[in-house]
């Protein structure tokens, strides 16, 4: 999950600015928060990339098993952080996992 | 960039990531597609450099994706940083990926995508003619 934070105090703060505009010194801060797919999501569509985020446990790729265990030490625990759903490509999704 | 923790904790998830690149394709024949890419590799350290990539696996597929020189060329660039590329196919879809990296590497990879989507047609030109629509 990461956080993204715009703080966005400005320089001018005399008197009349402030009676012109209504508001006082403290501007509001904004909090974005991002799963881990979302932010993936966002760095593929700056890339030109045509793809969604998925609400994390909204698919069902999401509840199956990840590996088919046909090879050696497949891991057993993961976490799974998500899926996007790609378009326009042979891939369908792209699912982002951690490791337990 | 994320700063590491002093005190990790002892258990829990771990801070290495994987991501996976999905096609959705139900057949009988998905298991026949299991392989796995390795890189031939020269040099040690600074000097290590990928000179060629070697596919194995269970059926023919893995020598369809030999035979591809725009995807050796593609993987030459990445598997220094990826490893090992598996295709883990199941029931109803078979999943592409590459080994774990820790979460300070942890950024999409146009290229991988490319290499991905590149084995997804080969995949999908052998399975179409008996993939359940």
């Amino acid at each position: 999950m990461s956080v993204e934070h715009k703080d966005t105090h400005s320089h001018d703060s005399s008197h009349s600015h402030e009676e012109e505009h209504g508001h006082g010194d403290i501007e509001p801060v904004v909090v974005k928060m991002q799963s881990l797919n979302q932010e993936l999501a966002e760095e593929m569509k700056k890339s030109g990339v045509d793809c969604e985020a998925l609400t994390p446990g909204s698919h069902p790729l999401e509840s199956g098993p990840y590996y088919s265990d046909m090879f050696a030490l497949s891991p057993r625990l993961v976490t799974n952080k998500g899926v996007i759903k790609l378009r326009g490509r042979n891939i369908d999704f792209v699912h982002v996992l951690q490791r337990s | 960039m994320p700063r590491p923790d002093p005190n990790p904790l002892p258990y829990g998830a771990l801070q290495y990531y994987q991501v996976h690149y999905i096609i959705q394709i139900e057949s009988e024949q998905n298991h026949n597609l299991l392989a796995k890419c390795e890189p031939i590799t020269k040099g040690y350290f600074g000097n290590k450099r990928v000179v060629d990539v070697k596919w194995t696996g269970a059926d023919k597929f893995s020598e369809v994706l030999q035979a591809d020189g725009k995807l050796t060329d593609m993987l030459k660039e990445v598997m220094l940083q990826v490893g090992e590329i598996r295709i883990d196919p199941q029931d109803d879809h078979i999943r592409i990926y590459g080994k774990w990296g820790h979460e300070e590497n942890f950024h999409f990879n146009e290229t991988m995508l490319e290499i991905a989507d590149r084995i997804a047609m080969h995949i999908k030109n052998k399975l179409k003619p008996t993939a359940k629509s």
